[in-house]
């Protein structure tokens, strides 16, 4: 399930149709600084917290923002 | 003052060039003048050099900036092919033991999100490596500057530690962690490898 949020977060975050769930840093042209940003920003209003500093820099791919939606 | 008797590192002391921009050594009178022309207006650009955003005279940019003298500390003017317009600054300062601490700022926002820092870090930390004076590279970063954070995941450092609650961070009036992160020379020649 949260692998499915992950997905459609990253892509609204990014404004692309959809995304895999291996996609990430390397793949999605996209994902740039900005685009992280935007990703993060995403999923702290999605937890309503904000993330450690590990959590931010531990995001790398849909499933890293798939395990932090699940923490 | 150890480095003044060194002769000037001109391997360091060079001008690189990636595919948009050419990378020019800057004297510690051109880099003053770069800073105080065009980050002491900008209060947040001015607060990430100086630590108080409303303390930004160029006397303490000038205490606080990295001082480059061509043996120990460099810092590279980013200028786009064809143009004389600076649009920031990469800084390089060589440590014991064989280790390069960097620090960028791009203060024209119109290249914000643009890839500038991935390409042209990627540019340094190549050149830095070809030196036998360099087999580490390091960084610092505060720990909610995600742009930042992006590029060093992009270029392959490793998150190596955290200074948690280290400093205080006037944009969020509360203290801030640092990020530290790091690359060694061998993870680099096999990242360019795969």
């Amino acid at each position: 399930m949260s692998v499915d949020a992950a997905q459609a977060l990253v892509a609204g975050a990014l404004g692309r149709d959809g995304v895999a769930p291996t996609d990430g840093i390397a793949t999605l042209a996209e994902w740039d600084s900005l685009g992280h940003m935007h990703i993060v920003l995403a999923i702290e209003a999605a937890r309503g917290q904000q993330l450690s500093p590990e959590q931010i820099v531990s995001i790398g791919t849909v499933s890293d923002v798939a395990a932090c939606l699940d923490e | 003052m150890s480095w003044i008797n060194k002769p000037r590192d001109l391997h360091f002391d060079q001008a690189l060039q990636t595919d948009r921009f050419e990378l020019r050594p800057l004297s510690l009178w051109q880099a003053w003048r770069l800073g105080a022309n065009n980050w002491l207006d900008d209060p947040e650009l001015a607060s990430a050099i100086t630590a108080a955003p409303l303390r930004r005279s160029q006397w303490r940019l000038f205490r606080l900036m990295a001082k480059p003298n061509g043996r120990t500390r460099f810092t590279y003017g980013i200028f786009p092919h064809g143009s004389d317009h600076a649009i920031g600054v990469e800084s390089v300062q060589l440590r014991n033991y064989r280790t390069a601490h960097l620090a960028v700022l791009i203060h024209d926002r119109d290249w914000w999100g643009k890839g500038v820092v991935v390409e042209v870090r990627g540019r340094v930390i190549s050149h830095l490596f070809e030196s036998d004076r360099v087999g580490r590279i390091q960084g610092q970063v505060e720990g909610r500057n995600f742009a930042s954070i992006f590029n060093y995941r992009k270029l392959g450092f490793d998150h190596v530690g955290t200074f948690h609650q280290c400093i205080w961070s006037t944009a969020e009036g509360a203290p801030a962690d640092h990020l530290l992160f790091e690359m060694m020379e061998d993870n680099w020649h096999k990242r360019g490898a795969a």
